[in-house]
């Protein structure tokens, strides 16, 4: 328990802690911050995310029929509320802009007309507008969500699927793509950041006792050679306490953008851009997300351990680790993280590629154990 | 008993030691050898870092490979090349290392003070070490090795340095600690071992070349070695005829010591050889390869 | 000098680097296949250059579109056989056929089509030049991109200066008809995107990466290995740091030679450029976003070429001097490694801290980080940031002076450093 002590003070000292503070900084100001502020910038998803945000306290999870006459009326209201703006300015009457219906047929070619568009749409920025074409949209997606489900299976297997997410009325979720794709993005950014911060750590672990001739007085005390267990298990404690800090951090900065009360709304919503293979709500997605980073970080930590045990210098290491690092984060940001369970994948390819993942990297640092046990102490 | 058994070691076609045999029981063993003739492979293996090839090292019978933590436990190893931590102070180096040695804490701490005031850094005991001086580092070493109490304690060129002063205290150190212990000492400096070694190892073409007592190994060279005065010119030819030992100025002339199978000349005194000349005389073929 | 060669030879035996260097090319190869899918519709307008030379004119044109009517003929006499039908232009004819050409026509025929294709999609653009480049208003664009970035006060003065000196070279350009010449159609085929933008903008990476390995390695190379007690004490003694310096530059330029060489060379045989060399930057063809490349100087496509990649030599040089400067101050040669990359996202980040009223916004712009974002609009128009006629040259000016003094000073203090 000492040495593990030991190693993990080693592996937490403070010139490490430092830098790794200030290279998490760089990568929230470089990644993660843009998606944080632009979701409550970005039109029309703001618009969209505050829509629904109505929707939500007005229809709960799941937007029957009844409902959705509703949401019909508030269309209609809509339109009376940009009727009423438009017919308040004078600017447009004498255009001869007389409702909203005019407004949309408006000849966009024409520069006046062009400026009078701008200035309600982006000079002033009247919500309506926005919101708008949204509920026209989704008015439509509602009435023709089986045939627009239905549409993106591109097999047989994906339109089981989404026959099982109609007979279960999941598609009328009151979920939506804003939400999502900020989430999802924000994930991307997290998870590179905290894979980054877990190589930083981790990697110098074999190597600055190997090169320094530590490990002659290491492997000749009583514990010998079953330090590199010690180690390896320091090196995942390290990892473990590492993404759980920076998912706490995370968090609480994502929680100021309030999107909570979609928590317990399902993802396989016709007005979001995933159909999964299950039935999961958005906290679902998000915890598997949060466990998808988690194992990720735990094969990067295996990965590095390895590299770190057979490495001879520092930059021979961070040589190799760039292109190692660079493919893992990667690929994991374009299909392991983004939009998990997904139909657009095989089945089970999300389980799998895990599994393998961690099995191989497993795999590969037992046998450097086991090789380490009766390897000649050379160098 | 250590008991080295018929060991070979070679790294690929490159054979380092051949079939080595020795027992060590309680006492101070000084390795004597040139770098490259095996030595610090020798040690290493004694130490487990290396595996031999061919043969076993027995320790009370049982090979010391298959005893794990147990032979290291008993086990103190000072390296030639000594890796430290430079951001640590001593107190806490030692701590990292007892914990790695199985030290219970409130020991550790009784044994650490202990050793510290030992070797002459109780004062600096935390202070970093990157600010300590070589000599100060070779002792936070020797502590180190000392920390489990060993049975078997290996020490690899402990005095390297040391200023004369601290290769006293540390001789001393050692005569008092090898009554109940295997000490093995591997050095060029002849005096660190002479006075208190009681058996001298030397390794030649992979072979122990002797295992025996200074006064054994240097009856060897009984009555061949001499000193005498010779001009300076002749120097030269002197030595193009005879082993030369040692040479040093008195006077005018140059003193010689020097090996010879026969007094050839009445002004060469016979005088006793010293383990020096005779570690001298057997490498000299590598000696001479250098030179 | 034999230390150099020495010093040398322990960057070029490093397994690493040359690994590197080969998995760089190896992936440089595979982004530029990738990308290769339409280099025999290239071959179209190669030929067509041949034929009537990239300048357009009034006579030009007339013998193109000459050219193009003979053919169309040609297509209609193979139509009427094979469907009976007549088509007045190919956007007639892919009207009728979106797939399944390959049941009806043989290959030369094929070829034929795909050539009366491209000829009409060029011949289309042709038309368009002239109204495009008569609408440009250059404040127009200023404007857009002060708004873009909100820019206000000085700030935005400063940007519509530069436009206003822009427009002056806009004119100039106009006037010198450099938008009217023939080149790969940047909207379908997006070449210098794919070259300057993605290209470069990789092998730049890749080039630092590996300048920043071997400045590290070679340059704490002692005190990694222990060294540093013996070899600062002979006879060159800590002038040896000059060696490395020296020759971590040299290899440098190795590298970047290298990479640069492989991966343009690669590239250059995929797609055919002859005949197209001396074609001007600021083609209207070479557009492929929704404003065109406009240099601020008459440049032609090669000599483009050749000054990015000179700057990209420029840059490295800069990157070296950088990371020695930090290799030497962190002895520790991985942490120097993440301080470099710290102060690298630093200065990314710095355009974005000062505020949007004042001139100090344009110094992040002036940096080799905030260039290497963009080689695809140096010595060009660029947006807000990127819209200086001396940009390059300043940046590398400012840049250069300032390294080689924290270089000297840095050399200056290690040769009376404790050691």
């Amino acid at each position: 328990m000492r040495i593990l002590a030991h190693e993990l003070k080693k592996i937490f000292n403070i010139k490490t802690i430092i830098l790794l503070i200030l290279i998490n900084i760089i990568m929230y100001f470089l990644f993660t911050e843009y998606d944080i502020n632009s979701f409550t910038i970005n039109r029309p998803s703001y618009d969209i995310y505050k829509m629904f945000v109505e929707m939500e306290e007005a229809y709960g999870e799941f937007m029957d029929e009844e409902e959705f006459q509703d949401f019909k009326i508030k269309y209609e209201e809509a339109i009376k509320e940009a009727d009423a703006y438009i017919q308040s300015r004078e600017d447009f009457k004498r255009a001869g802009v007389n409702n909203y219906e005019d407004f949309i047929n408006m000849d966009r070619e024409n520069e006046d007309l062009n400026q009078l568009y701008y200035d309600v749409v982006f000079d002033k920025g009247i919500d309506v507008f926005w919101q708008l074409p949204w509920r026209k949209e989704y008015i439509k997606y509602y009435e023709n969500r089986e045939e627009l489900m239905l549409a993106q299976a591109a097999n047989e297997k994906q339109e089981l699927r989404v026959k099982e997410i109609l007979d279960k009325g999941l598609e009328t979720s009151v979920f939506n793509y804003a939400v999502f794709f900020n989430y999802n993005s924000l994930m991307k950014s997290v998870s590179t950041s905290i894979l980054v911060s877990v190589m930083f750590i981790i990697t110098p672990i074999y190597l600055r006792d190997n090169k320094d001739k530590i490990n002659y007085l290491q492997y000749t005390s009583k514990i010998g050679r079953r330090i590199f267990k010690k180690k390896l298990l320091a090196g995942l404690l390290a990892t473990f306490i590492l993404v759980t800090i920076q998912f706490i951090c995370f968090f609480s900065i994502y929680s100021t953008n309030n999107t909570s009360m979609f928590f317990n709304k399902n993802i396989n919503s016709i007005y979001n851009t995933i159909i999964s293979w299950y039935d999961l709500t958005f906290i679902h997605y998000i915890t598997i997300s949060v466990i998808g980073t988690y194992i990720l970080a735990l094969a990067i930590t295996l990965i590095s351990m390895l590299v770190s045990s057979l490495g001879q210098s520092y930059i021979a290491v961070i040589g190799i680790q760039l292109p190692i690092g660079f493919f893992i984060i990667i690929t994991a940001s374009r299909y392991l993280i983004n939009y998990m369970t997904s139909i657009s994948y095989p089945k089970y390819f999300l389980e799998l590629a895990y599994v393998v993942l961690i099995l191989i990297s497993l795999i590969l640092m037992i046998t450097r154990w086991k090789k380490e046990k009766q390897a000649d102490i050379l160098y | 008993m250590l008991i080295v058994t018929n060991v070979s070691k070679s790294y690929g076609k490159l054979s380092v030691l051949e079939n080595i045999d020795i027992e060590f029981s309680n006492g101070v063993y000084g390795l004597l050898a040139p770098n490259g003739a095996g030595k610090t492979t020798l040690i290493k293996m004694l130490t487990t870092l290396l595996f031999p090839n061919e043969g076993e090292i027995l320790y009370n019978g049982t090979n010391i490979f298959h005893m794990g933590d147990g032979y290291r436990d008993i086990l103190g190893y000072l390296p030639q090349e000594f890796g430290y931590y430079k951001n640590y102070s001593a107190r806490q180096f030692l701590n990292y290392l007892a914990a790695l040695k199985g030290l219970e804490r409130n020991l550790a701490k009784v044994r650490i003070n202990e050793l510290l005031e030992l070797v002459g850094l109780a004062n600096v005991a935390d202070k970093k070490m990157k600010k300590y001086s070589g000599g100060m580092v070779q002792r936070v070493g020797i502590a180190q090795a000392m920390l489990n109490d060993p049975k078997i304690l290996i020490l690899d060129e402990p005095t390297a340095g040391l200023d004369p002063k601290e290769r006293v205290r540390f001789r001393n150190l050692l005569a008092e600690l090898s009554r109940d212990k295997i000490v093995i000492l591997s050095t060029h400096i002849v005096s660190d071992i002479e006075s208190i070694a009681n058996e001298i190892i030397m390794i030649k073409d992979k072979k122990v070349l002797y295992k025996d007592s200074i006064n054994s190994i240097c009856k060897t060279l009984e009555g061949m070695v001499y000193e005498t005065s010779i001009d300076y010119a002749q120097a030269n030819r002197f030595r193009n005829h005879y082993f030369s030992l040692s040479e040093k100025q008195e006077g005018d002339k140059m003193k010689i010591r020097f090996i010879s199978e026969n007094k050839l000349d009445d002004s060469w005194e016979s005088v006793s050889p010293n383990i020096e000349d005779v570690f001298l005389y057997v490498y000299k073929d590598e000696v001479i390869k250098e030179g | 000098m034999d230390i150099r060669i020495k010093e040398f030879k322990k960057i070029v035996t490093s397994p690493i680097i040359i690994g590197l260097l080969v998995l760089f090319i190896v992936y440089n190869s595979i982004f530029i296949f990738q990308n290769s899918y339409f280099r025999e519709e290239l071959r179209v307008l190669t030929r067509l250059v041949d034929r009537f030379g990239y300048e357009i004119d009034d006579e030009m044109l007339e013998k193109y579109r000459l050219y193009y009517e003979e053919q169309l003929v040609s297509l209609n006499k193979i139509t009427k056989e094979k469907t009976s039908k007549n088509y007045n232009s190919m956007a007639e004819f892919f009207a009728d056929y979106k797939y399944g050409l390959e049941d009806i026509y043989d290959r030369e025929e094929l070829g034929l089509i795909m050539e009366l294709g491209i000829m009409e999609a060029y011949y289309n653009t042709i038309e368009e030049i002239d109204e495009v480049y008569s609408s440009l208003d250059i404040m127009e664009r200023a404007e857009s991109e002060i708004n873009k970035f909100q820019l206000i006060d000085k700030a935005a003065e400063t940007v519509r200066n530069q436009y206003k000196a822009f427009s002056e070279r806009f004119q100039q350009l106009v006037n010198n008809k450099e938008h009217k010449n023939l080149f790969f159609l940047g909207k379908v085929y997006r070449l210098h995107s794919i070259l300057f933008k993605s290209l470069f903008k990789i092998i730049i990476f890749e080039i630092i990466i590996l300048v920043v390995l071997i400045t590290a390695y070679i340059v704490n190379y002692e005190f990694d290995n222990k060294t540093e007690a013996i070899t600062y004490t002979t006879k060159r003694g800590r002038d040896l740091i000059l060696d490395k310096l020296y020759v971590s530059i040299f290899s440098s330029l190795v590298v970047t030679t290298i990479i640069l060489l492989a991966t343009l060379a690669l590239y250059f045989i995929i797609f055919d450029y002859s005949g197209l060399w001396k074609v001007p930057i600021s083609s209207y063809f070479n557009t492929d976003h929704n404003f065109p490349y406009l240099s601020w100087w008459k440049m032609s496509f090669v000599q483009f070429l050749f000054f990015t990649i000179g700057l990209v030599y420029s840059i490295t040089l800069l990157f070296n001097g950088i990371i020695f400067i930090i290799a030497r101050a962190i002895k520790n040669t991985y942490f120097a490694f993440f301080v470099f990359a710290i102060i690298f996202g630093l200065f990314l980040i710095l355009p974005r801290l000062a505020p949007n009223s004042s001139n100090t916004i344009f110094i992040g712009a002036f940096t080799p980080y905030f260039l290497i974002l963009n080689p695809h609009v140096w010595f060009m128009e660029g947006g807000a940031f990127a819209t200086f006629k001396y940009h390059e040259i300043v940046t590398l000016v400012i840049w250069a002076l300032m390294i080689w003094v924290l270089s000297i000073l840095s050399i200056k203090r290690f040769k009376r450093q404790d050691i």
